[in-house]
């Protein structure tokens, strides 16, 4: 995976080799750059090795499932952004996943554009969330020198 | 049997039909979602090329290649939930020992690959042909092997055989369980139920690698139950 400087960096989470593969060279063409894993440790190894705006999560995966890998996610970046994806899409699943911080809960076949426009606002919404983050920082900085 | 006992195996017949083809259905669901996706990157390829600009033939001339294994694998996928939909047309038939195995560790396979747990098949070199209710044998089997995989870790495995066994047949499935359950009790009794309504004999020895086998002993001929060894 080559960074492209500004470029929305996603990393794809799937056990289907062939459909994580495919995505990925559609969401390239699309300008952004993508890495993949096949599973929740390799996803887990990638997170802590580079930075990504969001991740694409598949909700049902051999050993460790969806839910338990955004739980570990977030324990290694709360600013991340994980889009939850599903083949059967059932209430009682998009309740828990956004119960566990997922920003979004989709159905395949993935609808491509609105795919895109998620992402967008995940990187967006990761900007804000770390800028808000540094600030405070600052602040906190600022306020224990007095200033 | 009694009525209650009755109630309680119709319904467990019913929660293994919808445990199969929730698998199944979900399964078939993930080969769409690739096609749906190679479908959309041949447009990609297509459609964005400028007028002026040469396409990709090598990179689209993959594409099909790809979409055509996945439109195999689906279709093998509903084959073999057809031929199980079919398995409950009559209570009393022949069919091949064979064919009913490989379907339904073929139907369970993915809940197996979820658990990271290997399901091994090591057919006997001649075919065995039976005569009973194919339906209830493979749920039979089903629930030896779902038993496995409540005990399972991960990385563990599952094995099952089959062959004669004199006038009639036994069918094995060794793999990880409980330890109540591997001296024998089936702890909520349902299994036990199912092997008696199949006219069958179920018995439990320790195997290796701390495993346990379950061995399903079938009868001979229809006066002895419900299936017969041809």
């Amino acid at each position: 995976m080559s960074d492209r400087p500004g470029s929305l960096k996603v990393l794809l989470v799937d056990d289907e080799e062939d459909f994580v593969e495919v995505l990925s060279q559609r969401l390239e063409t699309r300008g952004i750059t993508t890495d993949t894993a096949q599973d929740g440790i390799d996803a887990l190894r990638k997170i802590e090795g580079r930075s990504f705006d969001a991740i694409v999560l598949d909700l049902r995966m051999p050993g460790m499932d969806g839910i338990e890998t955004l739980q570990r996610m977030r324990g290694l970046d709360p600013d991340l952004q994980i889009i939850l994806l599903t083949g059967r899409a059932t209430l009682k699943d998009g309740i828990e996943a956004m119960k566990q911080g997922a920003m979004e809960f989709l159905e395949k076949p993935v609808d491509m554009a609105k795919l895109v426009d998620i992402l967008k606002e995940a990187q967006d919404k990761k900007l804000l969330l770390t800028e808000k983050r540094l600030e405070d920082k600052i602040k906190d900085i600022l306020d224990s020198k007095g200033w | 049997m009694r009525d209650n006992q009755q109630h309680n195996l119709r319904q467990s017949d019913l929660a293994f039909f919808g445990a199969i083809t929730a698998s199944v259905t979900h399964e078939f669901k993930n080969c769409l979602a690739v096609i749906n996706e190679y479908s959309g990157l041949l447009e990609d390829l297509l459609m964005g090329a400028a007028p002026d600009d040469c396409i990709d033939v090598d990179r689209i001339a993959k594409v099909p290649v790809s979409i055509s294994r996945q439109v195999s694998r689906a279709d093998q996928i509903v084959n073999r939930l057809n031929q199980f939909a079919h398995s409950v047309d009559q209570p009393m038939v022949q069919f091949e020992l064979n064919e009913l195995i490989e379907r339904i560790v073929g139907l369970v396979r993915r809940l197996a690959d979820m658990q990271r747990v290997d399901l091994e098949v090591n057919p006997p070199d001649d075919q065995v042909s039976v005569e009973g209710n194919p339906f209830l044998l493979q749920h039979v089997i089903y629930g030896c092997i779902e038993r496995c995989l409540r005990h399972s870790k991960q990385g563990g495995s599952i094995t099952i055989t089959w062959k004669r066994e004199g006038d009639g047949a036994e069918v094995n499935v060794t793999g990880a369980m409980g330890s109540s359950e591997a001296g024998g009790a089936d702890n909520d009794g349902l299994l036990s139920l199912l092997v008696t309504e199949l006219g069958a004999r179920v018995d439990c020895s320790p195997a290796e690698d701390d495993r346990t086998a379950t061995v399903i002993h079938l009868p001979r001929s229809p006066n002895e139950g419900s299936l017969h060894v041809g």
